[in-house]
């Protein structure tokens, strides 16, 4: 198998990254630094740049400018040893007609040069590891989904890789899938492997990450640990004063509880969505018990009052506001 | 225990099972110890092909075809009519014949072309890609399942074909030559089905290609039918065979088939070869082997069977058209040279001028296609300089001097005129648009076919439809003048011009491309970095790196680098 750096020193690093499509700028500058055993979550809506820069770290496609590494070596000059350190899960499955599920890990661990007992070892850990010993004799089309993820993720694994890029792995799949997902990044990350994994289910990433990007319209809008990110947008938010997400279902009108919202100085960003009314409230609980009791003095008959801090998925929102395209 | 820890463990016993197992179980272990060396991509066809029904209903329609036309042949001989029985025996030998290169012809390369195609359309080629095989290996794995292919429809008609040569009127070399004749067609139509494939991602294109493909592959089944029909029907090879000339021929035939082969290997390679990496260098290797077989075989044949000596000047416009066609391509090839090329360069002047023209780039793609066209030329000069001298030569005797040596020369001259010109119209293209090889092959194209209209136009405006006569204006028409340098009642006076004007117009040519083929010299070699250094020391078991490794003769003379 492959040896990882022996020096201390980013797993992957992108360095400047730009990649043109016509006038379309899909990576616009991209720099950040993925440590070794660090799983870093990349968030950005569809059409960020997310899947550009990681078929260029996988060595898919190369940069209009810039470049990235992966255990130090450039994926535009060396993009073989890149290959042996690197396993990419895309966004689709590619799997092979006429194949079961142990012929087709079979033929990528001999695509990656593995032999004998050696590559012997590697399916039974890959097996093993993603639970398809009960299906290792089904044909690859018959697969539910999850379990054809699951294919991949083996696949991508089979020759050892201590970086692994993930596109999306958990699109489509059912809730249990997910969790099983989950659990096994998270088990790579135990095992010391290096993850950059994409999505759009926010609050997945933020259990399984330690770092993440916001990407939006090609650029790196935020980098660090969710803490970190959290923490800073907190700090901007607390510069102007306390603040807080609250959601309420309310029997009645809601319009005229809107309304009444409307009319208060600590509330701002109400959306009325049928019975729900979510709305940002300047004020620490305290505060928003004390909202509550006003309410129901006023006569609005809630029926459900929740407050909470802000989350990853809120950040995304905010970071990325009036940028979506 | 850790999880990988298990596997090994579970793996080893169930090996240990194994070797208590019987002789079966020893044969098995050998098969798969040696199938370790088999290209995965050739495991992986042949265990897909093995469960395809495309391929199930092929093969078991080929043997049913076959049985029932062995059946039907066995009715139609007449054992009463010796007469008609060699007839009839190349009748039923044709009929195998055809039923054999309906697969081989059309199936196998339509087979090999889907195989690459439908690995693009379905994402999996992207996966492979990223493995740690090489464009060689995945295009010699595609080949070697096509091949895989041919030896299995060779082996359902093999047993009827042996049948034949029980037969009057069918020799063991006529069967052999056919099968040898449809199965390099084969070989050949295969390895340019999957170039083909890789040259469309898309798949609109992809559709067209393939529309363009099933086109040309019957066409192509017409043609070997035909053209075998012509060999069998010919019978000529049994005592043909007993002459050297005769398997001089079919090697020398051979050889540019292997040739071809190559090339068109290389070019596959080369279209799905990563961007930073060496995508020339094979092919321009491969490149000279056409040339250097056509003219070399025919200098023998000249030399030793007292051929045609007219053979050597109809090989030099085949040359000229082979070069133009491929210095087009060449001329339109990226000028920027990787940082991981510039790694392998020679350090000294001497060895990058002498490696320089196999590097990519346009410029020194120019020179390689231009210099190695020159040796036609040169070569033509000297046989007919050495004829001169020595008339007991049959070179002597047919030789038409004079013109040949104009031919080869006026060829060169343009050969120059249209890849300089086309090498200096891609690098301002290459500022505005993305360039590939197509656009090379296209742009040359246009300007030879404005070479020709421009003149034409410009006549029949000026004189009228009714005259055509060559004049000077034809300098940019290059088959006109061709015709023009042989023609009996030929425009002496307009013909010398138009030489001098063409000399003159290749040495301008070169000049303004000077430039670009003296930077093409001077790249220095890059730096290996030193990750890859302490990689390469890591994978040499912990030992110190060594000295940068002599990559080519010249590395010893320059130490500066």
């Amino acid at each position: 198998m492959v040896t990882t750096s022996p020096q201390p020193g980013p797993m992957i690093e992108l360095r400047g990254l730009y990649r043109f499509f016509g006038k379309t700028r899909a990576v616009d500058g991209v720099s950040f630094e993925v440590h070794p055993g660090q799983v870093f979550g990349y968030i950005g809506p569809n059409g960020a740049g997310k899947t550009t820069s990681m078929r260029i770290l996988a060595t898919l496609d190369v940069p209009s400018y810039g470049d990235a590494f992966v255990d130090g070596f450039s994926v535009i000059d060396d993009p073989d040893r890149v290959r042996r350190r690197l396993g990419f899960m895309p966004d689709y499955y590619g799997t092979y007609p006429n194949c079961n599920v142990l012929e087709y890990l079979d033929f990528f661990a001999r695509a990656y040069g593995l032999k004998g007992s050696e590559r012997r070892r590697a399916l039974s850990y890959v097996i093993d590891f993603t639970k398809l010993a009960e299906l290792k004799d089904k044909p690859v089309k018959g697969l539910s989904k999850g379990m054809k993820q699951r294919l991949c993720l083996g696949r991508t694994l089979i020759h050892d890789p201590g970086v692994l890029i993930l596109d999306e792995p958990a699109a489509g799949l059912d809730p249990r899938a997910r969790i099983e997902l989950r659990e096994m990044i998270r088990e790579l990350r135990d095992n010391r492997k290096t993850v950059l994994v994409s999505s759009h289910i926010l609050t997945e990433l933020a259990e399984m990450c330690d770092t993440v990007g916001i990407i939006e319209r090609g650029q790196l809008l935020a980098v660090g640990s969710i803490e970190q990110i959290l923490d800073h947008h907190r700090r901007q938010l607390a510069e102007q004063q306390t603040h807080r997400i609250v959601s309420c279902q309310v029997l009645g009108d809601p319009v005229s509880l809107g309304n009444w919202l409307t009319a208060r100085d600590d509330v701002d960003q109400i959306k009325v969505d049928k019975q729900l009314i979510h709305f940002h409230h300047a004020g620490d609980l305290e505060a928003a018990a004390d909202l509550l009791k006003e309410m129901i003095q006023a006569d609005f008959r809630l029926i459900a009052y929740g407050s909470r801090t802000e989350s990853l998925e809120d950040v995304f929102l905010t970071v990325t506001k009036d940028r979506i395209q | 225990m850790s999880t990988l820890e298990t596997a090994i463990a579970v793996e080893d016993v169930s090996v240990g099972e194994q070797d208590r197992g019987s002789r079966f179980a020893a044969i098995e272990q050998t098969i798969g110890r040696l199938g370790e060396y088999l290209n995965p991509i050739l495991v992986k066809e042949a265990r897909q092909a093995l469960k395809s029904k495309q391929f199930s209903i092929t093969f078991a329609l080929l043997l049913t075809l076959v049985w029932v036309w062995s059946l039907l042949a066995g009715v139609w001989i007449d054992p009463a009519n010796f007469a008609d029985a060699p007839r009839q025996s190349l009748v039923i030998f044709m009929g195998y014949f055809v039923l054999l290169a309906f697969p081989l012809i059309l199936v196998v390369p339509y087979s090999a072309f889907r195989s690459l195609a439908g690995e693009i359309e379905d994402g999996t080629y992207e996966l492979l890609s990223i493995t740690t095989l090489s464009p060689r290996q995945i295009i010699g794995g595609k080949m070697g399942s096509a091949l895989l292919q041919m030896m299995l429809y060779l082996s359902a008609v093999s047993p009827c074909l042996a049948f034949t040569y029980l037969l009057p009127g069918v020799d063991i070399v006529t069967i052999g030559l056919i099968l040898l004749y449809v199965t390099v067609a084969s070989a050949l139509l295969s390895i340019l089905s999957l170039l083909l494939a890789t040259i469309a991602s898309q798949r609109h294109w992809q559709i067209l290609l393939q529309v363009f493909l099933i086109v040309g592959l019957c066409f192509a089944l017409w043609c070997v039918c035909g053209f075998g029909a012509v060999m069998i029907q010919g019978r000529a090879f049994e005592s043909a065979a007993r002459e050297f000339g005769f398997w001089f021929g079919v090697g020398w035939i051979l050889a540019n088939a292997a040739s071809l082969f190559l090339i068109l290997f290389m070019c596959a390679k080369a279209m799905i070869t990563f961007d930073s990496e060496n995508r020339s260098t094979g092919i321009r290797m491969a490149l000279l082997l056409p040339p250097l077989i056509t003219f070399g075989g025919l200098t023998f044949a000249n030399l030793h069977f007292d051929y045609e000596p007219e053979s050597i000047i109809a090989a030099i416009i085949p040359i000229a058209i082979y070069w133009g066609v491929a210095g087009s391509m060449i001329t339109a090839e990226s000028p920027r040279l990787s940082a991981r090329m510039r790694r392998q360069l020679p350090q000294s002047l001497l060895g990058r001028a002498c490696s320089a023209w196999f590097n990519p780039g346009p410029a020194s793609g120019c020179m390689f296609v231009v210099l190695n066209f020159l040796a036609v030329p040169l070569v033509v000069t000297a046989l007919g300089y050495l004829n001169l001298s020595n008339q007991s030569n049959p070179f002597a005797a047919t030789f038409e001097l004079g013109k040949q040596i104009e031919l080869a020369w006026v060829l060169w001259m343009y050969l120059v005129i249209f890849l300089g010109v086309n090498r200096l119209l891609i690098t301002r293209l290459h500022h505005v648009a993305a360039v590939n090889v197509f656009l090379g092959f296209l742009t040359t194209l246009l300007l030879f076919l404005a070479g020709i209209a421009a003149p034409v136009l410009v006549q029949f405006f000026v004189t009228g439809a009714g005259s055509m006569a060559y004049t000077q204006l034809h300098v940019s028409n290059l088959p006109y003048t061709c015709v023009e340098l042989f023609v009996d009642s030929r425009n002496e006076a307009a013909l010398l011009q138009v030489k001098w004007m063409l000399a003159a117009a290749a040495a301008a040519v070169l000049l303004l491309n000077a430039r670009g083929i003296w930077l093409s010299l001077l790249y220095d070699r890059a730096a290996t970095p030193t990750r890859v250094v302490a990689d390469d020391a890591s994978h040499s078991g912990g030992r110190e790196p060594r000295e940068p490794e002599k990559l080519n003769p010249w590395d010893e003379q320059d130490d500066r680098a």
